[in-house]
């Protein structure tokens, strides 16, 4: 802890916050490109500097990565992507500064609460996750697309389509039972895949663009609600004031973000689609703090994420998502054995990695959550049509920037012009990205449990944990339902 | 636009039942697994399969009331104006792997911006300032202080 406590691990901790903010704002930039560009100066660094700055980026880029949602619709992560409908409303609605507040303090709630757990249990949950089979993880795919086409709020036909397109959007490339090339056209660019973070940049950044030169009048500047409010009490004051209230809302969610983010290859971007899938199934339509709810939902779960993927990582030496893998490397680099071992040998370095999360959660996410948020009001005044011939610009140099390849332009524009045509048709965009994400996991963790059972498909159901997870799914299911039927007989809103 | 459009609904219904017939017919030409069983075919006809249902399900249900609040009409220009715009900004897009080689990263990507400008009716002063100066903050945010190299 000395060493974090020191004026480099300060500043280290400082400018990766920094850093991580910017990249998590800026659409096609991520947390994971942040930490590996990083990854050159941090192998020079002592790892008591070089690690710390490193959970600063990730947690905080994570959290910034509503900016984009809260300014121009167009989520900075996956995660973001789960409540982005929600940040984009509420911050019309209630402002930016407000909305941004919300998403930062129920960030920074989750970042503490998966830090404790962190403390007090990493070993023992990562035994937990290390028992997680093909079986398991198949369910865990099943319950968050389940969970995704309920939680659409509107037709679950559609939510259903929005979903099996982003899962055949996930299946172009080489397939993961065979090596065999699918859907690629041709193109050897399209054999590795369609890029999410570039197809999510066409579906709500380009869309929108796409959308305003569709109607033709984008000549209006946004009213906001809080102009006359003090920021500082919009930012801290009344998301705090209402995050009491939903107390165990965000004490949920932040128990969902840690369950699903330390299970190696979930993550952040499941954990928050989960989580804010099952707390827009529960809710009651016409609740007036419905978008509320889900930004709290989706923010505390995902940086419980951030905190618990260290948990595999740091006990068993298996990466949770990205970014420990690349820390994982690190260690590696630096003579240092993850497991059980590590928390004896270097006690030092495992206190001030709890430390930094604290930290992180505490000070950094109020700090540049609040420093972004008053950038985003300003942001979100200037004139729409400048704001979009910005956004277009934008969503090109983000887009160009995964690879450096022109044809991510061309996937950018194209899955722009397919998000406006499914605007017109009245079908979610969200539930595209979630089908995208979960795709992977889901194929694969199917075809390698049916081959290990040799096509015995009730082998699906003999693991406890999968019956759970099953079990699960068919809560959410009933729920699902009993929420539609709901929304269906509920009185028309007032004209 | 907005609201129930049986004819809307259908035709996304129709379109959904197509696409899936086409992924079952591309997935036919994928191989099996050793054992016989289906491999690299089995997730598209799932897929594929829940897509027939889905859209069939939007086909038949296209004459029941809709409640969703769809994408509001084209403005005074109307619908063909909308296309036109829409269709002029992807070209532009589909031209750009060209027009960077030929011209330049900056220019390009100003040129697309200030397109989007002035269809959107900017001035054409405030437009091109705006274009100009919003790529070269991005084109240096993402060279020089975030180190994303273009």
């Amino acid at each position: 802890v000395t060493g974090l406590l020191s004026w480099q691990g300060l500043v280290a901790l400082f400018l990766g916050g920094l850093y991580g903010s910017l990249f998590g704002a800026i659409p096609g930039l991520s947390a994971t490109l942040a930490v590996a560009l990083f990854v050159p100066l941090a192998f020079f660094l002592d790892p008591v500097v070089a690690l710390p700055a490193i959970i600063a980026i990730s947690s905080v880029s994570i959290f910034a990565g509503d900016v984009g949602s809260t300014v121009a619709r167009i989520p900075g992560t996956p995660a973001s992507a789960a409540y982005v409908e929600e940040m984009y409303e509420l911050a019309r609605r209630k402002g930016p500064v407000y909305t941004l507040g919300l998403s930062a303090m129920g960030s920074a709630v989750g970042g503490v609460i998966g830090t404790l757990l962190l403390i007090v249990a990493a070993t023992g949950i990562a035994t937990i996750a290390a028992g997680f089979s093909s079986f398991e993880y198949f369910w865990v795919a099943i319950l968050g697309l389940t969970a995704g086409i309920f939680a659409s709020g509107g037709s679950a036909a559609k939510a259903s389509v929005s979903l099996l397109l982003g899962l055949l959007f996930s299946t172009v490339g080489i397939d993961p039972t065979l090596g065999f090339p699918r859907f690629h056209f041709g193109s050897p660019t399209l054999l590795g895949g369609l890029n999410y973070v570039v197809a999510m940049i066409g579906l709500f950044g380009f869309s929108e663009v796409l959308t305003h030169l569709y109607r033709g009048h984008a000549q209006e500047r946004v009213e906001l609600a809080d102009s006359s409010e003090h920021p500082l009490r919009g930012f801290y004051v009344r998301p705090l004031v209402l995050m009491l209230r939903h107390r165990w809302l965000v004490l949920r969610s932040a128990m969902v973000g840690l369950f699903v983010g330390f299970l190696p290859g979930a993550g952040a971007d499941v954990a928050s689609w989960v989580s804010t899938s099952l707390q827009k199934i529960k809710q009651h339509a016409g609740a007036e703090t419905r978008s509320e709810e889900a930004v709290l939902a989706g923010a505390s779960s995902n940086n419980a994420a951030v905190a618990s993927a260290w948990i595999p990582a740091l006990s068993l030496g298996l990466p949770g998502d990205t970014v420990t893998a690349i820390v994982l490397s690190i260690f590696m680099m630096k003579g240092i054995t993850p497991g059980p071992l590590l928390f004896q040998n270097e006690i030092e370095l495992v206190w001030a990695l709890y430390a930094t999360f604290l930290i992180s959660s505490l000070v950094l996410l109020p700090l540049f959550g609040y420093t972004t948020a008053r950038v985003a009001a300003h942001a979100i005044r200037a004139p729409l049509n400048l704001l979009l011939c910005v956004i277009a610009a934008l969503c090109v140099v983000g887009a160009y920037s995964m690879n450096n390849n022109p044809f991510d332009v061309w996937i950018m524009a194209a899955m722009g012009l397919f998000a406006f045509i499914l605007r017109i048709g009245g079908f979610p965009l969200a539930q595209v990205v979630l089908g995208m994400v979960l795709g992977p996991i889901l194929e694969q963790n199917f075809m390698v449990s049916v081959i290990i059972a040799h096509w015995d498909f009730m082998a699906f159901f003999r693991r406890p944990v999968a019956l759970l997870l099953m079990v699960a799914t068919a809560v959410v299911v009933l729920l699902g339902i009993r929420s539609t039927v709901r929304r269906v007989i509920a009185p028309a809103p007032p004209p | 636009m907005p609201g129930h459009s049986p004819v809307k609904q259908l035709t996304a219904g129709v379109a959904v039942v197509l696409l899936s017939l086409l992924v079952w017919l591309e997935s036919r030409g994928f191989p099996e697994l050793p054992d016989g069983h289906p491999g690299p075919a089995l997730f598209p006809r799932v897929i594929a399969i829940g897509l027939f249902l889905s859209g069939a399900y939007l086909t038949v249900s296209a004459l029941l009331p809709e409640r969703e609040p769809a994408l509001e009409p084209a403005g005074r220009t109307g619908v063909a104006g909308g296309v036109a715009r829409i269709a002029v900004v992807t070209l532009a897009l589909a031209a750009y792997p060209f027009a960077s080689d030929l011209l330049g990263f900056i220019p390009t990507i100003s040129a697309i911006s200030l397109l989007v400008a002035l269809l959107l009716k900017a001035r054409p002063l405030q437009g091109a300032l705006t274009a100009v100066g919003g790529t070269l903050v991005i084109y240096l945010l993402f060279t020089r202080v975030l180190g994303v190299p273009l």
